[in-house]
């Protein structure tokens, strides 16, 4: 088979994996090497779907031993099977490289033969390309779940990042749909990489403060640290439940991120969503939303979505949802509040925050001078007073909630909407199936959310 | 907020379009206590009446130096830092403005980049993120053609963004000759292996692409195509992150681009 055709059989069996990012490992080049890293990633071109391309994101093999049943690669389905020789990968690696197509590798791979074989071979092609090839930059690894701990130590020394998928949002789900895996397989070496990164965190530190040049300090261990994802809508669990695990996974595993995957039907499994059904894309991106809400606004879980709201509200944003529910916090002045009461305002993200602390040192701030500072006043105005905003109620609670729905709801198709499973308050919003026209469900949304306020 | 003891006079600067030839304007302004009604340089020669007399301004290195070094202690490295990203960057009549910034600078010190919402300071910051945001955007779209001379590159960006990617590229591909021309403002960032890399104005390159050349960019086109998945197309959140004017310049999205006739 040519180098060509396995390539396309081999990115098309890794494109479902979600992550392509290149961030958090900061190394310059070498003298004696191709290659750096730049800590906030770089993205290199996007693809039809919108998604960027900054690795270049292949199995080393397709050919699984296991029988996951939401896997286009396993064992039972048809398709074309391909493997890279280790040479390969790493000379077709350089030649992307040196071009500027890409950061890096991204470099996972079906289960060929045992999880430990196949982490060897991934090794060895990592080692050719780290070794003969001197590359220096990016490479995000897949750790195979059931590996040995020997090989995920091989493994991490010569990746930036690697990582373990949950695959599924319990446990209940990964035996049912899983049957090769194991909580423990996966739970095992994410507790492994978390300490190993750690560790060579401090030591470089240390190597830091002794002064070594940072271009002849060693790589270390994972130094980018882990990631994970799990694939949504292929089973029951409620968006609180992935909340709930996704904050659990932050706090203990120390991931740098959790990607949600819209599960996109692969096979005809009565177990699974029908061949025909669309990918739930607006309820992967209400998840997103949520977890930036984890990471970089001071949100917790529970806040996100408290015993009576399992799922996110297909019509808003989830800061919006939880501002609206929460109006005994607002309006919070922005000439006075603390941080943490600002980044919680829809409107103002973490930059606009630090900006407004810095803008209100000189002067009182006004409407005007808070858009020029970039605050979203479309979403912000309802939640803030400014040096000249209005005493008393500006807008009725309807007009409000009309101007906060995401126009993104319409804009990811009508059929979207039903794949909530949304209550507000114990009213149930409209999906596709209750209202004739997107506007109508859009009405109905509003004054369910109203009425429920 | 800027004003002092100057008044706005009927006189127009010209200059050479350097960062050095800039700071002498700020200097004159200052020694003729004048603020003139435009600046313009020989970059922007669009043919257009002056609105004012025009008065050259001659380089003097040590005037230069003088404004350049003042502004880092009256103000701050940052503020000095903004000042000459803005030069950079393509914002219309910039030399105005970072006048009007640099009198402030030199009248209030430091504290005037505290005022975000400042009309003056809002547009320079705008503009510098324009800038800074391109510039990372190239550090990805930047596309090499491997050729018998080392690897060479076209761009076509809105900001003077040479200066800002070359420590990264020659950083990364320290031991490889490259080349980006810049076909905008008609300049390219030239690098050996061990020396330091230079920007200067040049004609476009004319270095032929290596045999193996077209096999690896149908590699790159193929894995393009393969990786993104067709039950979530979306185009508008790929030119979105992507803006068409990057394509022209871009391997795997030559041929997507509207007019594309397969050069």
């Amino acid at each position: 088979m040519d180098l060509s055709d396995k390539l396309a059989i081999l990115a098309d069996s890794a494109k479902f994996d979600a992550a392509c990012t290149s961030s958090g490992s900061n190394r310059p080049g070498r003298p004696d090497g191709v290659g750096s890293t730049v800590g906030a990633g770089i993205c290199h071109s996007f693809a039809s779907d919108g998604r960027c391309i900054s690795l270049l994101k292949v199995l080393f093999s397709n050919a699984c031993v296991y029988d996951c049943r939401y896997c286009a690669n396993r064992r039972g389905a048809d398709g074309p099977r391909a493997a890279f020789t280790p040479e390969e990968l790493a000379e077709l690696t350089i030649a992307f490289y040196r071009r500027n197509y890409i950061e890096g590798l991204f470099l996972s791979s079906a289960v060929a033969r045992s999880p430990d074989y196949t982490m060897e071979r991934m090794i060895g092609a990592l080692a050719i390309l780290r070794g003969k090839y001197r590359f220096n930059g990016y490479i995000h690894a897949k750790a195979i779940p059931g590996a040995s701990p020997e090989a995920v130590r091989a493994l991490g020394m010569l990746a930036d990042r690697l990582s373990v998928n949950i695959e599924l949002p319990s446990e209940a789900s990964l035996n049912r749909l899983a049957p090769d895996k194991t909580r423990a397989g996966i739970l095992e070496p994410m507790s492994q990489i978390m300490k190993g990164s750690e560790q060579s965190y401090l030591e470089s530190k240390a190597l830091a403060l002794s002064r070594v040049q940072p271009s002849a300090a060693p790589r270390g261990f994972a130094p980018a640290g882990q990631s994970t994802q799990m694939i949504i809508g292929a089973t029951p669990e409620t968006d609180r439940a992935i909340m709930r695990l996704a904050s659990g996974l932050y706090r203990k595993y120390r991931l740098r991120r959790v990607f949600y995957s819209a599960y996109i039907p692969v096979s005809d499994d009565s177990a699974l969503p029908a061949l025909d059904s669309p990918p739930p894309l607006l309820r992967e991106h209400r998840l997103y939303q949520a977890d930036f809400l984890l990471r970089f606004y001071g949100f917790d879980a529970e806040e996100i979505l408290p015993e009576d709201s399992p799922s996110l509200n297909a019509y808003l944003d989830p800061k919006c949802s939880w501002a609206l529910r929460n109006p005994e916090r607002f309006p919070v002045d922005v000439n006075r509040a603390p941080l943490s009461d600002l980044l919680r305002v829809p409107g103002i993200g973490p930059k606009s925050a630090e900006r407004v602390m810095t803008a209100r040192r000189q002067t009182r701030l006004t409407i005007d001078d808070l858009r020029r500072i970039g605050v979203v006043l479309k979403r912000a105005r309802f939640f803030i007073e400014a040096a000249d905003t209005a005493q008393g109620p500006r807008v009725s609670r309807e007009d409000a909630v009309r101007a906060l729905l995401d126009p993104n709801a319409g804009r990811f198709g009508f059929e979207q909407l039903s794949m909530f499973d949304s209550m507000d308050r114990g009213r149930r919003l409209p999906g596709a199936g209750d209202a004739p026209t997107l506007r109508d469900a859009v009405e109905e949304a509003v004054a369910c959310i109203t009425s429920t306020l | 907020m800027h004003n002092l003891n100057a008044v706005t006079a009927n006189v127009s600067y010209r200059y050479d379009g350097s960062l050095a030839g800039f700071y002498c304007c700020v200097f004159d302004s200052y020694a003729r206590k004048e603020i003139p009604a435009a600046i313009s340089s020989d970059e922007d020669d669009n043919g257009q009446i002056p609105l004012a007399p025009e008065r050259w301004v001659l380089i003097n290195p040590g005037q230069a130096l003088r404004v350049r070094d003042g502004l880092a202690i009256k103000g701050t490295l940052r503020a000095r830092d903004l000042l000459e990203h803005v030069f950079l960057s393509c914002m219309e009549r910039r030399e105005t403005a970072l006048l009007a910034f640099a009198r402030t600078v030199f009248a209030e010190g430091s504290r005037v980049l505290e005022r975000l919402a400042d009309p003056l300071v809002a547009r320079l910051l705008k503009a510098e993120k324009g800038l800074l945001g391109e510039a990372h955007l190239l550090t990805g779209f930047v596309r090499f053609t491997q050729t018998e001379a080392g690897l060479v590159s076209i761009i076509g960006p809105k900001n003077f963004v040479l200066p800002l990617i070359a420590p990264h590229f020659a950083d990364r591909l320290g031991g490889e000759a490259f080349l980006i021309y810049d076909k905008t403002h008609g300049a390219a960032l030239v690098h050996e292996p061990g020396k330091p890399w230079t920007v200067a104005r040049m004609e476009p390159p004319r270095e032929q692409p290596t045999d193996d050349e077209t096999r690896v960019q149908a590699l790159w086109r193929r894995f393009y195509k393969t990786i993104g998945i067709a039950e979530r197309e979306n185009p508008v959140c790929r030119r979105s992150h992507m803006p068409m004017r990057y394509w022209p310049y871009m391997t795997e999205m030559k041929e997507f681009y509207p007019g594309y006739n397969g050069s």
